[in-house]
């Protein structure tokens, strides 16, 4: 009955060590050396799980595009078929509309309501 | 309780009594866990550069909108912008697109001409631009090494404008640590970044700042900014604060295909075990057969097939793990990096941003019993329910 003895002990050794590793993985640690330099010369840039424009620039950061780039060109409502869209690691919506005449367009949809 | 000991015991051999079949399934919930594990560290890197890049940026962005869509801003808004009260400094920056070499690498060229720079620079090996000499340009690590760029490289006129074009200097390379963003980024003055786009007078958007408890007011007061011009485009604000809200903040926020891929790979590895465990291994059948003719009952036999999943789960769900973070730490997600992240190669020239937290950790163990446990159980409690001379034969 040594086999399973064995086995059970290697188990419980990789257990523990995938653990330990988490554990540490998980402590609280600052930003990498320079990472806040860079964002301060950049002046905040990039959210997204992309490193460049195409094929979305609203999947780099929702700073430069408050929607996907897809929905408007070339196909009216092609967000759907926006690869980035499909596979994006870090979902996140459109950001709360801030735009010059919305608070008015708000304001006549309430009015109509 | 001894007595359950004793079984759950038997269901720990029976690991090694069909080497094959166990190894098989571990392997099987590793192929599936192991990428799941990595995509999920990965996500919870870039969600992590997203809140320094939140932290360290402006307080708000001024783009401009025309038909629905981001347009230029003329510079002259940022007069406007400057006088509101609360406001203490208004950058202008241009972020746009451009290809370079023969085979049309992507980058994303930012003009910014920023003030108080430290004096030793830590995330540029070379120097930074010097904000009043035209064409000196600090590159990000991906686009230096596809282009094979160094500190000091000089290239042609990559960009027509009507006032004539440059040869430009790369005096310095982003280090691959500091962000995913710098990857592919070409940085430069305004002036530099106006010249390359041919674009007088404009930027893609202005960086506000303003003091503490003013952003709201001040967001107001740029909506209600007359417009100068006959065709100046709308103003539209997004603040750090709506920035901070679309930050995903767990594993429920991450969706679409990522989630779907891996839901149907989970989904092919229950039927791939459930083949391993009893349907297609007749000898498994058999040896159930045998210990139901020698006087074992049903739920002794599923005992025994609970200790031996559980077993198989929490190796398969360890090695996951252990997988997962070599891929990312020692192997810098090769490979992998490149499906979850646009623009890093299948070799990543940047430093890979990842954490492994103890969530993911957990749903990985959960994911490996579940998988397991239905994979072997509905086989075994088959093969246990039918008379021991039909499953011995």
């Amino acid at each position: 009955m040594k086999g399973p003895a064995i086995l059970l002990l290697v188990v419980t050794a990789l257990a523990s060590l995938a653990a330990v590793l988490v554990a540490c993985d998980a402590l609280p640690r600052s930003a990498a050396d320079g990472a806040t330099e860079f964002q301060r010369i950049v002046g905040g840039l990039g959210f997204g799980s992309s490193a460049q424009l195409i094929p979305c620039s609203y999947d780099f950061s929702p700073r430069l595009e408050d929607g996907c780039d897809a929905d408007t060109w070339p196909i009216p409502g092609g967000r759907y078929f926006c690869p980035r869209h499909g596979l994006s690691l870090l979902a996140y919506r459109p950001p709360e509309k801030h735009a010059a005449g919305t608070d008015m367009q708000a304001n006549r949809h309430a009015a109509i309501r | 309780m001894r007595r359950f000991v004793d079984i759950a015991y038997t269901g720990v051999a029976a690991v090694l009594l069909h080497p094959l079949r166990s190894g098989v399934t571990v392997a099987c919930v590793v192929a599936v866990l192991a990428p799941y594990l990595a995509g999920l560290g990965v996500s919870k890197g870039v969600a992590e550069q997203a809140a320094e890049s939140i932290r360290s940026g402006a307080d708000m962005y001024v783009t401009g909108e025309r038909f629905g869509r981001t347009a230029p801003l003329p510079l002259e808004r940022a007069q406007g912008i400057r006088a509101l009260d609360g406001v203490t400094r208004v950058v202008p920056r241009i972020v746009g697109r451009l290809t370079l070499g023969k085979d049309d690498e992507e980058a994303v060229l930012v003009g910014i001409s920023p003030r108080d720079l430290p004096s030793g620079l830590r995330c540029v090996e070379g120097t930074l631009y010097d904000p009043a000499s035209l064409n000196d340009l600090v590159i990000g690590t991906e686009l230096a090494r596809r282009l094979g760029l160094h500190v000091g490289s000089l290239i042609p006129p990559f960009y027509q404008n009507p006032q004539g074009e440059r040869v430009s200097r790369f005096v310095g390379v982003f280090r691959s640590d500091v962000s995913l963003w710098q990857a592919r980024l070409i940085l430069t003055s305004f002036a530099t970044a106006s010249a390359v786009f041919a674009e007088r007078d404009t930027a893609s958007d202005l960086l506000v700042y303003c003091r503490a408890g003013y952003e709201e007011a001040v967001s107001r007061s740029i909506l209600r900014l007359p417009a100068t011009g006959g065709v100046a485009p709308r103003l539209r604000v997004a603040t750090a604060r709506d920035l901070d809200v679309l930050l995903p903040r767990g594993l429920l926020h991450r969706e679409g295909i990522f989630n779907l891929h891996f839901l149907l790979g989970f989904a092919v590895s229950i039927l791939v075990v459930l083949v391993t465990s009893g349907f297609g291994l007749a000898e498994r059948r058999r040896e159930i057969g045998i210990l139901k003719a020698t006087g074992w009952q049903t739920d002794e036999v599923l005992w025994r097939s609970v200790a031996e999943s559980v077993v198989l789960a929490v190796a398969a769900a360890a090695l996951s793990v252990l997988l997962a973070f070599a891929w990312l730490r020692l192997f810098n997600g090769y490979w992998v990096a490149s499906l979850f992240l646009a623009g890093v190669g299948t070799v990543p020239a940047i430093r890979i941003p990842a954490r492994l937290t103890p969530v993911p950790a957990l749903v990985a163990l959960v994911m490996s019993l579940a998988v397991v446990m239905i994979g072997t159980l509905y086989a075994s409690w088959r093969a246990a329910t039918v008379p021991p001379t039909e499953a011995m034969r």
